[in-house]
């Protein structure tokens, strides 16, 4: 819970920057592979309360971050393209008067001023939906596609069929408002190479600005993952479902997109702006149910003496930074009805030097950027020569980019960005010994 | 204190027939512990133990009882393991006492282990009193477990005691009866000190702790004492008793078990089995110690870190303090650096000893492969016993090779005599002998290659006889063996640490066994890594581990990063227990998976 002396322990960590994310957790029904914090059969009257909540909790965090640049505006889900028009408008309204900057409006509308994008769903994205967006200032749309095909619709128990799809994808194009993003998957069940190469066509056919690239993954607990262990769905070798990801993201690359991340592909210029943010670890505020949040501490040592007193002596004194996790639902809603502070549900977890450390070379390092090493050796208060030491005896040392390194950044070369995951926990075992070295001859540093 | 009203007994069985729950009967009822600080097999104090819901080491404590008449007798209770492999523990707590509880399970009736500690029991001339433990079940079958206390074990089935050790029902009768029965100690108060070493541990602040049962003479505090065998003086800083914890008394009567203090840093100053004695007054013989240990099973253990070697050196000398079956002796492997090649009692002595040093002490170790001692007749007439795959000589060089054979008691139900006779065949048994003990049960005795029953024998019995089966064993002779030693190798490499001593006919099934396991314990490299086994230059076996597969998987956002982070935070963990053999990196566990490969 966020009690009086964490919010001020969070006012005195005084971000320059900040992100919003906005979880809407409704779908009308269930994918069969989705693990995703959503609720089936929410009706319009629930849907009302949720967003009322939702504003009471933003005007709670407008509170405690009065002056706060907020970057970029992210309504993901759940299916946020299922809140109906009238519920929509004066709810975006809102967030605007909120969040976007002075400057961003009826004329500018830059996503380098304000990227504000919008999880939608084909089924329920309509030109009078588009519409409403459009003229709230939604300028970024992110739509799941997944597939063109019926048959791999069907099999992930999507809600639209292809019909849906290229309706949808139609709109937007009439529209004409938006930077585009599609999520295409791989790896479904029975698909051949030809099958993705035909996706992938279709995909540029509507030349978005930006593409998510993923290969089916079966979560624990979902409905695929009892339908392959019952033998009723088979998914292929994973080498296959590999190589069909590699096809997808080779066309990609032959078409003039950049693969800037894992699983992210956009043409120049056009990254995400909102997910960059997470993989640079900047600071973000969570919103809604479900929603999760990463959020500065002040540090003693960087705050005025007579503030200090005012910080939380509960927050473990190592602690950096705070991860807030939304409650799910109904205990969302019960909180933001009653009068309890709307942070009372939410649940912390504290980060350490240490962990933040090891999060931005585990996010920094997904990406083509990588980790500017001065700039991260000078915010936490190390030894470059340190930290480019610790690089160097990794195991993923071979996969740097040699030029970008002595350029003073850790970027892997592609072939090692895809076994990042593989490197990391020797990464982490390194990076010890750098910790603690650097805490002991640095004490009090920010 | 009056030397009549002291009790020394032990609670002995075969394996879950209830001691540890009796010993918490007892506990209770001398209000030892407040009811908030009660838990169930209280004395099962180590991690290990309350894991597996086992005894492993014997535990004394003593207490108050006031009996019927309202006469305070002074008890000594000692809670034992009923496992095979701890049967040294048993042994031990045995030559403390005078009298032993022989617990049996109404349900079960009389078993293996209840058989043999019955005999070792016998051997001290303890009085025995037969006691039948969980008439509380619905299976129990007094009458049946009498019959076979009268018949199997010979003892006076009209002098035994009915109790539910968990349900509280029988206790005071027993312990009325256990006064009268059990004869307090002998021994004179006044002659010169003679105490026996049953045991030990090792206290971070105080250094070593010796466990004593007076047999002659008294113990006080500041009084020099001196250890017959090193020949050292210390000057005793406290004595005391065992309660749940230690407490500080004067002294130390005749006939007590307590403990003694006395600054000794000098670990190997003290053995378990030694005689203590005064300085100023010594006795004029040791007492009898315990019989020599007999590992049966050999293993060396290494630092994961070659540089932690001094930390596990200091680590096993104080582990044998309180594990005096423990035997070791300096080693080193090409792959793994300086460790120490050790003799178990069995497997599971084996697996206890890898949990106490990682646990107490804070070590990242591996183990090598499990192996029995063979003798070897080398083609010059030269014999040698090697325990250890790296001693063994060409196999030009050997004229003849033996291996340790086991004489297996096995007591089954009929009904799975079959069973029970298969696997013993499939594990190239011998039949010795096979008796009906009554129209239902039946006791066959096979002779086996101890090798054999090293691996997973114990549970496949315990499987194919639906756990109705009981094991007890002792080696007995050496028999002819066509040996051969196991290599294998990594990446083109042999893995000294991985090879091991098997029986030819066996190899080629093994080999396959260990590369499999291999193959799914060791984690995927940057490249590609054959394993193979081979005797000789002959390849019998081969596995591959394919190249790190890329990870195409992760979305990453905001949501995901604390799963992502604890995730790496997890395997990092893991990473650190990694051993480097080569250019490969081998997981602690591989070196244990080797050893439980199974066979079947
Ligand atoms: N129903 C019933 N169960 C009992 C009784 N006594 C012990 N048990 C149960 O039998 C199991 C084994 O009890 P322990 O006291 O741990 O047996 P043990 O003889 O000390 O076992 P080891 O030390 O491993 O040889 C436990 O689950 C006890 O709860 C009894 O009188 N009645
Ligand atoms: S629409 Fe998205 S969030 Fe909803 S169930 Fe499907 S995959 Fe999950
Ligand atoms: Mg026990």
């Amino acid at each position: 819970m966020i009690d009086a002396q964490i919010e001020t322990a969070l006012k005195l960590g005084r971000p320059n920057e900040l992100m919003v994310y906005l979880h809407l957790p409704f779908c009308s029904t269930r994918c069969g592979y989705c693990d995703f914090y959503s609720e089936t059969d929410v009706g319009e009257a629930r849907i009302d309360a949720t967003l009322r909540g939702i504003l009471r909790e933003a005007e709670w965090y407008k509170n405690i971050y009065p002056n706060a640049h907020v970057s970029s505006l992210y309504l993901g889900g759940g299916t946020p393209s299922l809140v109906p028009c009238k519920l929509l408008a004066p709810f975006l309204g809102r967030l605007a008067r909120l969040f976007a900057p002075v400057n961003y409006g009826a004329a500018e509308t830059s996503v380098d001023v304000f990227e504000w994008s919008f999880e939608a769903n084909p089924e329920s994205l309509d030109p009078e939906k588009l519409a409403v967006l459009a003229e709230s200032g939604v300028n970024r749309l992110s739509l799941g596609i997944q597939s063109f095909e019926d048959r791999f619709l069907r099999a992930l128990d999507r809600q639209a069929d292809s019909s849906m799809v290229r309706q949808a994808l139609e709109a937007v194009q009439q529209n004409g408002s938006f930077q585009l993003s599609l999520d295409l998957m791989t790896g479904l069940p029975g698909q051949s190479h030809v099958d993705v190469a035909a996706d992938v066509h279709r995909v540029l056919s509507y030349a978005p600005q930006h593409i998510s690239l993923y290969s089916l993954t079966v979560e624990q607990g979902t409905p695929l993952d009892r339908q392959i262990n019952e033998g009723l769905v088979s998914l292929g070798a994973p080498s296959h479902r590999d190589n069909l990801w590699e096809t997808a993201a080779a066309l990609l690359r032959r078409h003039g997109y950049r693969q800037y991340e894992i699983s992210n592909f956009c043409l120049p210029g056009k990254h995400a702006r909102h997910n960059s943010g997470y993989w640079r670890g900047r600071p973000y505020i969570g919103l809604g149910p479900g929603a999760v949040g990463t959020l500065p501490l002040a540090v003693a040592s960087s705050v005025v003496a007579a503030e200090v007193p005012a910080v939380a002596p509960a927050v473990n004194s190592s602690a950096r930074a705070v991860r807030i996790t939304n409650p799910g639902l109904l205990e969302y809603l019960r909180v933001m009805k009653s009068q309890d502070a709307p942070g009372s549900a939410h649940t912390l977890e504290y980060l350490s030097f240490q962990d933040l450390l090891l999060e931005r070379f585990l996010l920094g390092l997904r990406t083509s950027e990588g980790v500017r090493l001065g700039v991260c050796a000078g915010e936490f208060g190390i030894d470059e020569a340190h930290l480019r030491a610790v690089l160097e005896s990794w195991e993923g040392a071979p996969y740097l980019d040699r030029r970008s390194f002595a350029a003073g950044r850790a970027v892997l070369r592609r072939g090692g960005r895809m076994l990042l995951d593989r490197l990391l926990p020797d990464f982490a075992v390194r990076l010890e010994s750098l910790v603690i070295k650097s805490c002991v001859s640095k004490p009090g540093n920010k | 204190m009056d030397q009549s009203l002291i009790r020394n007994f032990c609670i002995i069985a075969h394996i879950d027939h209830g001691k540890s729950t009796l010993a918490d009967r007892l506990i209770q009822k001398a209000k030892l512990v407040t009811d908030r600080n009660f838990q169930d097999q209280l004395l099962d104090s180590m991690d290990i133990e309350r894991e597996r819901g086992i005894t492993i080491k014997s535990h004394a404590v003593t207490m108050p009882y006031e009996s019927a008449d309202g006469t305070i007798y002074k008890l000594n209770l000692v809670d034992t393991p009923g496992h095979v492999d701890f049967q040294y523990e048993v042994s031990r707590a045995i030559s403390s006492c005078e009298g032993a509880l022989l617990l049996i399970d109404a349900t079960q009736g009389v078993e293996a282990q209840t058989l043999s500690n019955m005999y070792m029991a016998l051997d001290h001339n303890l009085e025995i009193i037969p006691v039948i433990n969980k008439i509380d079940l619905p299976g129990a079958d007094i009458d049946e477990v009498k019959r076979q206390i009268e018949h199997d074990l010979g003892l006076d089935a009209s002098a035994v005691l009915e109790i539910s050790a968990k349900n509280n029902i029988g206790i005071d009768e027993l312990l009325e009866d256990m006064i009268k029965r059990i004869p307090p100690p002998t021994g004179n108060p006044d002659g010169p000190l003679e105490a026996l070493i049953f045991d030990s541990h090792y206290d971070a602040y105080r250094g070593v702790v010796v466990h004593v049962r007076i047999f002659q003479g008294s113990v006080r505090t500041g009084e020099e004492v001196r250890f017959w065998f090193s020949n050292a003086s210390y000057n005793a800083e406290e004595v005391g008793r065992f309660k749940i914890l230690l407490e500080k008394t004067d002294i130390l009567h005749v006939g007590e078990v307590g403990y003694l203090i006395a600054g000794i840093k000098n670990i190997s100053d003290i053995r378990v089995g030694d005689t203590m004695t005064s300085h100023k007054r010594p006795c004029r013989r040791a007492l009898p110690g315990f019989r020599e240990i007999k590992p049966v099973v050999f293993s060396s253990i290494y630092p994961v870190d070659t540089d932690d070697y001094p930390d596990l050196l200091k680590a096993v000398e104080k582990l044998k303090l309180n594990d005096a079956s423990l035997v070791y002796d300096k080693d080193s492997s090409a792959a793994l650096g300086f460790g120490f090649r050790c003799g178990f009692l069995g497997l599971l002595h084996l697996e206890v000893v890898q949990a106490r040093l990682e646990r107490e002490f804070d070590l990242s170790i591996v183990l090598t492969a499990p192996s029995v001692a063979y003798r070897i007749i080398l083609k010059d007439g030269v014999e040698t016993t090697i325990n250890s795959p790296m001693d063994y000589p060409g196999p030009t060089e050997i004229e003849h090779a033996e291996e340790p054979y086991i004489r297996a008691s096995i007591i089954v139900p009929s009904e799975y005599l079959g069973n029970v006779m298969t696997l013993c065949m499939e594990k190239r048994g011998i039949q010795d002998s096979m008796v009906y003990l009554d129209e239902k049960r039946v006791e066959i005795v096979y002779f086996m290659p101890l090798a054999e029953v090293l691996f997973e024998f114990y549970d496949r019995l315990k499987s194919v006889s639906r756990g109705y089966a009981s094991f007890d064993y002792e080696v007995s002779d050496y028999r002819s063996v066509h040996l051969v030693r196991l290599d294998i190798l990594l990446n083109g490499k042999p893995v000294d640490a991985l090879a091991q001593l098997v029986f030819r006919d066996n190899a080629a099934v093994r080999a396959k066994l260990i590369c499999e396991k291999l193959r799914e314990e060791i984690p995927r490299h940057q490249f590609k890594i054959p394993i193979q086994g081979s005797i000789g230059s002959q390849i019998i076996a081969r596995e591959t581990i394919p190249a790190l597969r890329k990870d195409v998987t992760a979305k990453c956002y905001g949501g995901d990063i604390s799963r992502k982070r604890k995730l790496i935070e997890k395997q990092k963990a893991g990473k650190k227990r990694m051993k480097m053999v080569g250019n490969v990196e081998l997981p602690q566990t591989a070196f244990l998976s080797v050893l439980k490969a199974k066979d079947d």
